[in-house]
């Protein structure tokens, strides 16, 4: 008795299913597994829709976001961030502006933080804004965040922007 | 394999009870979704569809409904009752390129009484097939009204306050 010589793979075999089909088959499923996870879990692919963040964004571009920037680490002045609405469907994309505890203010389209104004090179044209119109300034809460988008030309009566706690900001948005 | 064919039999059996008999979140959540279904319309509808989509939208209220919104861009507006209601519907189907509405992220809260419930949804508006309108956080209060959960206020809710 002698042992049979393996037969040889043929060539189409190894290019469409490699020398093993199963080892292939389980990379392939794992990889779709990562790949679906991280898009659902970790880097959450996202598209810009409406005119809140020009010129920085344009309407129908493509971003990520980045689901796990805030995880031991704080959201900091200036990034840009999507916040969730009552799921992860719709997300509002704007930039954070005064961070909690601050006191704000916008005065003739400028942002006014703690009194002093806040140097924003990423808004090129305002329009002169007056908020909050219901008092002298507001002041965040010890969980609150002030988000606005940088398209400061709309009327601030169309541009969706205010107050909200830092367990809806669902991630950072990826450049 | 018969331990296979067990596991699946198993399976389909547990779908099809899940898919017969949905507990009340999920009547609630059907109910908003076709709701969503009834206010959408397409410009090729003709006149007769869109009488019925106004009978199929109103179905979903209680007779002393209302509706609060209050979105950036649109004037804040409260509408009650049913014949507002449907005079906005109505209004709506004339719309030439017709109206889309899609209802997503529903998180539905039984209670505080038995016939009693709400649903905090995201719903967008689409109009012509192409650009989003609008989406807006909308918080629903239902009652359970002849055995069919229907809606008694719908408000609007703003994402960010300001």
């Amino acid at each position: 008795m002698s042992d049979a010589e393996p037969r040889p793979v043929p060539w189409w075999q190894v290019i469409l299913l490699g020398r093993n089909p199963k080892v292939t088959a389980i990379r392939l499923l794992i990889t779709v597994a990562l790949v679906v996870f991280g898009w659902k879990f970790l880097f959450v692919p996202i598209r810009v829709t409406g005119p809140s963040m020009l010129p920085n964004f344009q309407n129908g571009q493509r971003r990520y976001l980045n689901r796990l920037a805030y995880v031991g680490a704080e959201p900091q002045r200036g990034d840009v961030v999507a916040i969730k609405t009552s799921g992860m469907h719709n997300l509002f994309m704007k930039r954070i502006i005064a961070l909690p505890g601050e006191r704000v203010r916008i005065v003739q389209g400028m942002v006014l933080v703690n009194g002093e104004p806040l140097d924003e090179p990423y808004v090129p044209k305002r329009q002169p804004w007056n908020w909050p119109t219901d008092r002298a300034e507001w002041r965040l809460g010890a969980d609150e965040y002030l988000f606005i988008g940088d398209n400061r030309t709309m009327p601030m009566k169309d541009h969706e922007f205010g107050v909200q706690r830092r367990d809806r900001i669902a991630g950072k948005v990826r450049l | 394999m018969k331990w296979l064919f067990r596991v699946v039999l198993l399976v389909t059996f547990g779908w099809a009870a899940w898919a017969m008999w949905p507990n009340e979140s999920r009547r609630i959540r059907r109910g908003i979704e076709q709701l969503s279904a009834a206010i959408s319309f397409s410009p090729r509808d003709g006149n007769i569809a869109r009488l019925a989509s106004i009978e199929a939208t109103m179905s979903h209220f209680t007779k002393d409904a209302e509706i609060q919104v209050d979105t950036a861009g649109f004037a804040a507006r409260t509408l009650s009752g049913e014949e507002e209601i449907r005079e906005i519907v109505a209004l709506s189907r004339r719309a030439d390129d017709g109206i889309q509405v899609e209802v997503f992220d529903i998180v539905v809260t039984l209670g505080p009484g038995p016939d009693e419930a709400s649903a905090a949804l995201t719903a967008t508006a689409r109009s012509g097939g192409t650009e989003l309108v609008a989406a807006q956080e909308f918080v629903f209060r239902m009652r359970k009204v002849d055995r069919r959960w229907r809606i008694q206020r719908i408000q609007a809710v703003r994402t960010l306050q300001k």
